[in-house]
């Protein structure tokens, strides 16, 4: 695939993401474990252009794994949740 | 609401007063919809546009620092996989999802809203497009020695930053532009050893 095309399709799918979120109760998860998720898999694409033997899916593995324990983080601590 | 409470309240509130004697009713009715207002707590202006513009910072960050430069020359776009996870991890990711958030949670879907995230949604388009044919280019006019490994550093130290380590900046630049700067110009100082 030409590297163009590719970048239209990074673009296009950072854009249609981020609009997710704008429209979604992202309010209600934790911020920090999806900070953190966040850095892993920013770190993990770093070790991919190192050139490390690391999965290809594991970045965006990282991401959405992130996503999902953030979003079960707050169900999990009832106490914390409903703090003002 | 008394005679007398009108008078008090057409001291403080000037708007009640301006323009032409108002009925008491209309007056009231002003009162209803401006305290309900005032007491929501709604977000003022300013913060809210600046959460705006902290979600087209850091959307359009990885664009400028030169991560997504390096990516390209690297080859890591030429999958449509490869193109997805750059697209998701590095572009947006959990920052500027939470920025989003923050910009847009909770507020009316206004015609404004919306223009704004299609503008953004253009921009982001426009601004990955852009970085990566610079790096293509690069990639394509001479053999990279150097930059591909910086492109692993730069997005360790982006990483980093996105964690929350505070790391240090020179003249106000973040430390992952000035690593993009050192790497091209240690790619440049290697092609002069024989």
């Amino acid at each position: 695939m030409d590297p163009l095309i590719g970048a239209a399709v990074a673009g296009a799918a950072a854009a249609t993401s981020i609009v997710a979120a704008a429209f979604l109760p992202l309010r209600r998860l934790d911020g920090r474990i999806l900070r953190l998720a966040g850095a892993a898999s920013i770190a993990a694409m770093g070790l991919l252009a190192f050139g490390l033997p690391i999965p290809a899916p594991l970045p965006l593995a990282l991401l959405l794994g992130g996503v999902v324990a953030a979003f079960a983080a707050p169900m999990l601590r009832p106490h914390a949740a409903q703090r003002p | 609401m008394t005679e007398d409470g009108s008078r008090q309240d057409s001291g403080t509130g000037d708007a009640v007063d301006r323009g032409a004697p108002r009925s008491r009713e209309r007056r009231d009715t002003l009162l209803r919809t401006r305290l309900p207002a005032a007491a929501r707590g709604a977000a003022p202006l300013a913060s809210r546009r600046a959460a705006v513009a902290n979600l087209y910072l850091l959307t359009l960050l990885s664009a400028v620092d030169g991560s997504l430069l390096l990516l390209a020359a690297s080859g890591h776009l030429s999958t449509v996989g490869g193109a997805i996870t750059v697209g998701l991890t590095i572009v947006a990711g959990a920052g500027a999802w939470i920025a989003a958030a923050q910009a847009f949670d909770g507020r009316p879907r206004s015609r404004r809203d919306h223009a704004t995230l299609a503008a953004l949604g253009a921009i982001t388009v426009a601004a990955t497009v852009a970085s990566v044919a610079i790096g293509q280019r690069l990639g394509t006019a001479m053999t990279l020695h150097v930059l591909p490994k910086a492109a692993g550093v730069v997005l360790l130290l982006v990483a980093a930053e996105v964690a929350g380590w505070r790391l240090p900046r020179v003249a106000r630049v973040p430390a992952p532009v000035w690593a993009t700067g050192a790497a091209g110009i240690l790619e440049v100082g290697v092609r002069w050893i024989p």
